[in-house]
C-alpha cells in the first residue's frame, strides 16, 4: 500500500512538472486555427479500485472500501487552446461497498454517478497524431447505497453499510494520451484518480465520527471520442 | 397415449370420485359404495387395463365381472363350483381362479382350477387332488398355486404345472357353518409385492389358532415357510403386501420380510368373519377394519356382538390409529389397491364395497383443533371462565355438527353449526367447587353428514386450594410411564395412545421433541451408560431406540418371533425386559438384551429360578445399576443383582399389589405400600397414602411418594425416610395416573409416576391432565411474599395503566420458575396468583423474585396489589394505574444487541437498527405495552382478535424530530395479549440522523426512543 502510494505522489508530481511550463507557453504561443477541430464527445468504460479506509470501532476495526468495478463515462471536451482543453464528464460506477475485519467482511450493493469538469493540458498541439495529456479537474459525486438492509449486520460494532445517499465534492487528478484513429476519430486511455471525502452515511462508523480524509478512487480507462 | 384418451381417461377418474363422494355424502355418515353380488365373495382381481374388477362369488359359484367405470355388476362367468381365489396373469391374458370344496363325504369334493383366456373368454378347467387354498401370479408369469398337498407352479398358457414342493396342509372341511364367510371358510390368502417379485401366502394350520405363512421369491424360486400359532385366531384371513415386499399383514399382525411378527394391531377379538387391511405404501398408510377385544392379556374370547363398521387409517409405521371413517356395513376379507392407491376395493357382506381413501379430503369430516382444553382456576379467580375451541373439517367442507358436554358446569355456545366454526366452551368454576382435584368433563361431537368418528375433547377443570402444592401442565391422551434423564435437564412422558414419547425440557417444562414408538408403547427404560433410551411396546417385537444426546433413532432391538416387550429396566451390565409370549407357554417370561450388539437372549432359568411369569411383571431398576426389582401382580417379587447376573432372591407376598415400584441405591425396595430390605422382606408397610400407591422414587437416602384416593381428587406427595418413616403428606393440585387393579394389555400394574430432575429444581409428577411440577422442597416451609416494585414491562418504568403488562419484583414471589404459553393466560402459574383490587391477574411467567402479569382493564387509579403463594399472602402494594402509560418495548435482539426498541419497518418487518434505519418514505410500527382500553374492549389474558381490531379509546400522538407523523392504526395487536402497536409512515420533512428522537404521546404520557433515520 504504501508503495502505491508512493508511486501514485511521483507520477502526479511529474506530470504536474511536466505539464506546467508547457500550459504557459502554449497559452502565450498561438491561438487555434478554424480547421482543427474544436469539439470532441465520447464515451469510454473502464475499471475503478480504492484505498480502503480503516474505521476503529468499539467492536475491533475494519476496512471500509467503495465500490470497485465496472465505470462508464462520457464526456464533450472543447479544444480552447493548442494545448490546453476542457471536459464536462458524467461518470457512473457500480459494485459493492465493503467492510472487511476480524474474519468477517460484509458486501452492499452500491453505485456513485459524478458529474465533473477537468482541464486538459496537452503535450501536443491539436490535430496531432499522438496527444499526451494530464488533467485536473473538480465537480461532485453521488455516492448511492443500493443492497438490501437488514437488522443484524457483520461487523456492526465497527460500522454498518446503509441503502441511502449522499452527495460530496470531487477533484480529480490523471493523465492519459489521445490518438487519432480515423477521420475525426479519437481512442484515448487514461488513467485518474478521484478523491471524494468519505462517505460516512453510506459506510457509518458506529461510534457516530468519520474515519476523515479522502478517498481514493483510481480508474483506468479507454474510450472513443468523435472531433469535430 | 392419445390427447382424446388421455382427456378419457380424466374424465373417468373425475366422474369416479365425483360418483363415490356424491355417493358417501347420499349415504349420510358412511364411505363407500357398496355393490351387493348376490353370493358372498372370496376374492378379488382388479383389471384396471379392461377396466373391471372381479369378483370370485364363493356361494354362487361364478365370477361377477363389474365395471369400474359406473360399479355396475357388468357380466358374470360361470365357473367350477367354488371359485375362492383369483389372480391376473402380468400380460393381462389369464385369470386363475382356485376353487376351494373339501367337502366330506357323502358330499364329493370339487376341488379345482380354472383358467380363463380373457382374449378368447376360453376356459380349461383341472381337477386338484388337494383343496387349493389360493394363487398369486408371479413376474416370471407362472401363478403359484398352493393347494392341500402342494405348492404348485402353473403354466397358465400350457395348463402344465411344476410342483415346487409338496405339503401336507389341513385345509377346513366344508360344509362351513352358516354365517361364516368365505374369508373365514377358505381361511387361506395370498398377495404379492407390486412388481410380483415376492408372493407372500397364508394357509390354515388345522385350527384357526394355527397358520402356515410362506414367502415365494420368483426370481429365485425359492420358498420359505414359517409356522405360527396366534392367541386369539389370527382373523380377518385376508393377506395384503406392501409395494416393496418388505412386509406384509395377516390378520391382526405385522410381518417382516423374514415373516416374523414385527408389531400387532392392538387388543384383537380374533373374529375371522369381519375386517379387513390394505398396505398404502405411497402414503405410508394402513387401511383397515378390525374388531377390538376388551383390553386383557388374555383375549382369546371373541366378543358376542361386533361393533358398528369401521375403517381405521393407520400410520403404516406403528399402526397409530389417524382417523376412523365410519363404513356402511362389513368388510369381509381381501382388500385390493388401485395402481393410484386412491381407490379400495373390499369384499364386503353385500359383495363388494369401494371406498376411495385417495380423496378424503374431499369427503365431510369434523374434528376438533385442540383434544384438551384445560381450566385452571384458582382460590385468586373463583369466576366462571371461557375458551373456545373450533370445529373444524381438515379438508374445507362445510359440515354440519353438534357438540354436547356431559356435565352441567360446562356450557356450549353455539352447541350446533356448521364447520368452521368457534365454539365458546364456558365453565362455572362454583360448579367444581367441591371437587378439589381435577375434574374430566367430555365433549362430544357429532355430525349426520361427516364420516369420521371425531374424537372427543376432554375439558380438564381444577380450582386449587392454597393448600396445594404443584403446577399442572397439560399433556393430552393416555400417559403411561414418565422417566427423567439422569444427566440432561428434561425429562420423558410415555403417550401410549398416540405411540409417542413426548420430551421436555426441565427448565421452562415445555416440549421440545416426539419421538416416534412402536405400537402399544408401556415403559421406557435409559441405559447405564446413558446413551439411550429404550421403549418398550406390547404390540410390536420391536424395541425402539433413541440417542439421548441427539434424540434421533438408532437401530431398534428385535424381538424373538413371540415375544411381546412390556416392561424394560437396565442395570449397570444388561438390560432385562419382560416379555409376553404369544406361542403361550409360557405365557411371559424374562430377555436378557446385550444394548450394544442389539442382542436379545432369553434365559433358561432366572438363577434358580423358572423363567416363567406374568404378563403383569414389571421391572424397575437401581439408579446405581446393582439390581433390578421383578414385581408380578400375585405379590410375586424377585431380585436381579447385577454382580451376581442372576436372579438372587425371589419371594411371595401374602395377597396381590399394584401401584408403585421403586429401586433404591442401598438395598431397599418398594412395591405398592410396602417398603422392603435387601431380602425382599418386609422393613414396614407404609400408609396409604391417601388412597391408591400411584409412584414412588428414591432420592439419596430418603424417598417421594405419590397417591390417591381417585383419579379426581388431589394428589398426595410424601417424603419417605427408610427408618424413621413417612413424613405428613402434603396437597397436590391434582391426582397422579393411578394403578389398574385388574391386569390389562396396555397397562403395568405397577406405576412409575415420579421423576425428580437432574437440575433438582423440581420433581415432575404423571397426573390426571398430563404432569404436575413440584419444587424440589415442595414441603419447605417457605417464607410469605415480599413485593418491592411494579414496572411496565416494556421498558421497566413506574408508569402502569389497564391491560399493562408488568413486572412485579420482590422476594420468595414463587417457589418454582415458570413461564406459559396457555391462552387464556392462566391467573395461577407455579402455585402464585395475584390479585388488583380482588381481581385476579392473567400470569405469564413466575419465579421467585419476578412475576410478569397483566394488569386488568377495570380498574384504574390508586389500586392495591396482593400475592397469594403457599408461603402465605403479601402485604397490600399501592399503586397509581394512569389512564395510559404507553411504553415502547426494549425488548428486540439483533445479533448480539439486545434490549432493541421493538420498532419495524414495514418494507422488511425487521427491527430498525442502524443497519436498519428509518427512510424517509417507510411504514413503521411500534410495539408497545400500557395504552389502556380499548374499544371493542378486550378482557385481560385474552389474544387481541384481528377482527375487529380493538383501537386504543385514547388516540396518541407520534412525532419523530419533532415531526408529527400520521397514526393510521393505534390498538392491541392481533393475536398478542396486552401488546399494543401504532402504524406511522414517515414522511420527508423528518430529519435525517444517527439518532433521531421518535416520541410517543397518550393522555400527556410519553415514551422516546431515539432511531436513525436517513434518506
Amino acid at each position: 500500500m504504501r508503495t502505491l502510494r508512493l508511486i501514485y505522489k511521483t507520477l502526479l508530481t511529474g506530470l504536474l512538472l511536466l505539464g506546467t511550463p508547457q500550459l504557459a507557453s502554449a497559452q502565450t504561443t498561438r491561438p487555434q486555427t478554424h480547421d482543427e477541430p474544436l469539439f470532441e464527445f465520447g464515451g469510454g468504460i473502464g475499471g475503478s479500485f480504492s484505498l480502503p479506509k480503516k474505521i476503529t470501532g468499539t467492536g475491533g476495526t475494519a476496512d471500509a472500501s467503495l465500490p470497485q468495478g465496472l465505470i462508464g463515462s462520457i464526456w464533450l471536451g472543447h479544444n480552447m487552446y493548442r494545448l490546453v482543453g476542457g471536459e464536462f464528464r458524467y461518470d457512473f460506477e457500480t459494485g459493492n461497498y465493503k467492510l472487511k475485519g476480524s474474519g468477517q467482511e460484509v458486501s452492499f450493493a452500491g453505485r456513485s454517478h459524478a458529474v465533473h469538469y477537468d482541464v486538459h493540458v496537452h503535450f501536443s498541439p491539436v490535430g496531432s497524431k499522438v496527444r499526451p495529456y494530464v488533467l485536473i479537474g473538480g465537480g461532485v459525486k453521488r455516492y448511492q447505497g443500493t443492497g438490501a438492509e437488514h437488522s443484524v449486520q457483520a461487523l456492526s460494532r465497527v460500522a454498518v453499510l446503509s441503502n441511502t445517499s449522499e452527495l460530496k465534492p470531487l477533484m480529480t487528478f490523471g493523465a492519459g494520451v489521445k490518438m487519432s484513429i480515423g477521420h475525426n476519430l479519437n481512442f484515448r486511455i487514461e488513467f485518474r484518480d478521484t478523491l471524494t471525502p468519505f462517505p460516512g452515511k453510506i459506510i457509518l462508523p458506529t461510534t457516530g465520527g468519520s474515519p476523515g480524509g479522502l478517498v481514493h478512487d483510481f480508474t483506468p480507462l479507454a474510450g472513443i471520442s468523435y472531433v469535430f | 397415449m392419445s390427447a382424446q384418451s388421455r382427456f378419457l381417461s380424466v374424465y373417468r377418474v373425475t366422474a369416479i370420485c365425483v360418483m363415490l363422494l356424491t355417493t358417501a355424502s347420499s349415504w349420510a355418515a358412511t364411505l363407500g359404495k357398496v355393490i351387493p353380488i348376490g353370493g358372498n365373495a372370496a376374492d378379488l382381481a382388479l383389471d384396471e387395463a379392461r377396466r373391471v374388477l372381479y369378483v370370485a362369488n364363493y356361494t354362487a359359484n361364478r365370477i361377477d365381472v363389474i365395471s369400474l367405470s359406473d360399479y355396475s355388476l357388468r357380466t358374470s362367468l360361470n365357473v367350477a363350483a367354488e371359485p375362492s381365489s383369483l389372480s391376473i396373469s402380468p400380460d393381462g391374458r389369464f385369470l386363475v381362479v382356485a376353487h376351494f370344496a373339501p367337502f366330506v363325504a357323502p358330499v364329493t369334493s370339487n376341488n379345482a382350477i380354472t383358467i380363463i383366456d380373457l382374449n378368447t373368454n376360453g376356459r380349461r378347467t383341472f381337477a386338484m387332488p388337494g383343496a387349493p387354498l389360493g394363487v398369486q401370479f408371479g413376474i416370471d408369469g407362472r401363478a403359484l398355486v398352493v393347494t392341500s398337498t402342494a405348492f404348485l407352479l402353473l403354466d397358465p398358457a400350457t395348463g402344465s404345472a411344476e410342483t415346487l414342493s409338496t405339503a401336507a396342509l389341513i385345509a377346513k372341511p366344508l360344509p362351513a357353518s352358516p354365517g361364516d364367510t368365505p374369508s373365514n371358510i377358505v381361511a387361506s390368502s395370498m398377495g404379492s409385492s407390486g412388481d410380483l417379485s415376492i408372493i407372500y401366502g397364508v394357509v390354515a394350520g388345522g385350527t384357526d389358532t394355527n397358520t402356515l405363512h410362506f414367502r415365494y421369491n420368483v426370481n429365485t424360486k425359492s420358498l420359505q415357510t414359517q409356522g405360527w400359532i396366534h392367541s386369539p385366531a389370527l382373523g380377518p384371513r385376508s393377506l395384503s403386501v406392501s409395494r416393496d415386499g418388505s412386509n406384509y399383514i395377516v390378520g391382526w399382525s405385522y410381518y417382516a420380510a423374514n415373516l416374523n411378527v414385527i408389531a400387532s394391531f392392538p387388543s384383537p377379538s380374533g373374529i375371522l368373519n369381519v375386517g379387513t387391511h390394505a398396505i398404502d405404501s405411497s402414503r405410508g398408510l394402513i387401511y383397515s377394519q378390525f374388531t377390538n377385544a376388551a383390553p386383557t392379556t388374555t383375549a382369546t374370547t371373541a366378543p358376542t356382538a361386533t361393533p358398528a363398521p369401521v375403517l381405521y387409517v393407520q400410520d403404516a409405521d406403528n399402526l397409530t390409529i389417524l382417523e376412523k371413517l365410519q363404513l356402511p356395513e362389513n368388510l369381509t376379507g381381501k382388500s385390493i389397491l388401485s395402481s393410484d392407491s386412491n381407490l379400495m376395493y373390499s369384499i364386503s357382506d353385500s359383495g363388494v364395497m369401494v371406498i376411495p381413501v385417495g380423496s378424503l379430503a374431499q369427503v365431510a369430516r369434523i374434528r376438533a383443533n385442540v383434544e384438551d382444553l384445560a381450566f385452571k382456576g384458582s382460590f385468586c379467580d373463583r369466576r366462571s371462565a371461557s375458551q373456545q375451541i373450533t370445529i373444524l373439517d381438515p379438508g374445507g367442507n362445510r359440515v354440519p355438527f353438534t357438540i354436547a358436554s356431559d356435565n352441567g358446569g360446562v356450557s356450549l355456545s353455539p352447541n350446533s353449526g356448521v364447520t368452521p366454526a368457534t365454539i365458546n366452551v364456558r365453565v362455572d368454576q362454583e360448579a367444581f367447587r367441591n371437587r378439589k382435584g381435577t375434574s374430566a368433563v367430555t365433549l362430544k361431537i357429532a355430525s349426520n353428514s361427516a364420516v369420521n368418528l371425531p374424537p372427543d375433547v376432554r375439558i380438564l377443570v381444577n380450582a386449587k386450594e392454597p393448600d396445594q402444592r404443584g403446577t399442572s401442565v397439560n399433556v393430552p391422551g393416555t400417559l403411561v410411564d414418565v422417566l427423567a434423564d439422569p444427566t440432561r435437564d428434561r425429562f420423558f412422558v410415555l403417550r401410549q395412545d398416540k405411540n409417542q414419547v413426548l420430551v421436555f425440557d426441565g427448565t421452562s417444562y415445555s416440549q421440545i421433541a416426539t419421538l416416534k414408538t412402536a405400537t402399544n408403547p408401556l415403559q421406557m427404560a435409559i441405559t447405564f451408560d446413558r446413551r439411550y433410551l429404550l421403549i418398550a411396546n406390547d404390540s410390536s417385537r420391536v424395541i425402539r431406540v433413541y440417542d439421548l444426546e441427539t434424540l434421533q433413532e438408532s437401530s431398534p432391538i428385535f424381538m424373538p418371533g413371540s415375544h411381546a416387550p412390556r416392561s424394560i429396566a437396565c442395570a449397570s451390565n444388561t438390560c432385562l425386559v419382560s416379555v409376553r409370549n404369544e406361542l403361550g407357554n409360557p405365557v411371559a417370561l424374562v430377555d436378557k438384551i446385550d444394548v450394544p450388539s442389539r442382542q436379545v437372549s432369553t434365559p433358561a432359568t432366572l438363577g434358580v429360578y423358572k423363567n416363567d411369569i406374568s404378563v403383569s411383571t414389571t421391572l424397575m431398576a437401581s439408579a446405581n445399576g446393582s439390581s433390578i426389582l421383578l414385581a408380578q401382580q400375585d405379590g410375586t417379587l424377585m431380585l436381579y443383582n447385577s454382580t451376581a447376573d442372576t436372579f438372587t432372591i425371589s419371594r411371595k407376598l401374602g395377597s396381590q399389589i399394584t401401584g408403585a415400584i421403586a429401586a433404591s441405591n442401598f438395598d431397599q425396595f418398594v412395591v405398592g405400600n410396602l417398603l422392603l430390605n435387601s431380602s425382599l422382606g418386609r422393613i414396614r408397610t407404609m400408609d396409604t397414602v391417601g388412597g391408591v400407591s400411584s409412584g414412588f422414587v428414591f432420592v439419596d437416602q430418603s424417598g417421594l411418594r405419590v397417591g390417591a384416593p381417585d383419579s379426581s381428587s388431589p394428589g398426595m406427595i410424601q417424603r419417605v425416610d427408610p427408618l424413621s418413616g413417612e413424613s405428613p403428606a402434603t396437597r397436590i393440585i391434582e391426582a397422579p395416573i393411578l394403578a389398574d387393579t385388574t391386569v390389562l394389555s396396555n397397562k403395568l400394574p405397577f406405576t412409575r409416576t415420579l421423576a425428580p430432575l437432574y437440575s433438582r429444581n423440581a420433581v415432575v409428577v404423571l397426573t390426571t391432565g398430563g404432569f404436575t411440577v413440584l419444587p424440589w422442597n415442595f414441603d419447605a416451609a417457605t417464607a410469605a411474599p415480599r413485593l418491592t416494585q411494579i414496572s411496565n414491562a416494556a421498558d421497566q418504568s413506574s408508569s402502569v395503566a389497564p391491560g399493562s403488562l408488568v413486572s412485579i419484583i420482590g422476594t420468595d414471589l414463587s417457589p418454582v420458575s415458570m413461564s406459559t404459553n396457555q391462552t387464556p393466560l392462566p391467573t395461577a402459574l407455579g402455585e402464585s396468583c395475584l390479585t388488583v383490587n380482588g381481581l385476579p391477574l392473567p400470569v405469564l411467567f413466575v419465579s421467585p423474585t419476578q412475576i410478569n402479569a397483566q394488569l386488568p382493564y377495570q380498574v384504574d387509579g390508586n389500586v392495591t396489589l396482593v400475592l397469594h403463594t403457599p408461603g402465605g399472602v403479601s402485604d397490600n402494594f399501592n399503586l397509581t394505574m394512569l389512564p395510559a402509560a404507553p411504553r415502547i418495548f426494549r425488548n428486540g435482539t439483533a445479533g448480539t444487541d439486545t434490549s432493541i426498541p421493538a420498532i419495524v419497518r414495514a418494507r422488511n418487518n425487521e427491527l430498525v437498527t442502524l443497519s436498519n434505519p428509518v427512510h424517509k418514505d417507510d411504514t413503521i410500527t411500534i410495539y408497545l405495552a400500557g395504552m389502556g382500553n380499548t374499544s371493542p374492549a378486550v378482557e385481560a389474558g385474552v389474544p387481541s382478535p384481528s377482527d375487529p381490531l380493538p383501537s386504543v379509546l385514547i388516540a396518541p400522538m407520534v412525532t419523530l424530530g419533532g415531526i408529527a407523523l400520521p397514526v393510521s392504526f393505534a390498538g392491541l395487536t392481533p393475536g398478542e395479549i396486552g401488546v399494543y402497536q401504532i402504524n406511522v409512515s414517515i414522511n420527508r420533512r423528518v430529519p435525517s440522523g444517527l439518532s433521531i428522537p421518535l416520541v410517543v404521546t397518550q393522555a400527556g404520557n410519553s415514551t422516546t426512543a431515539n432511531v436513525r433515520v436517513v434518506d
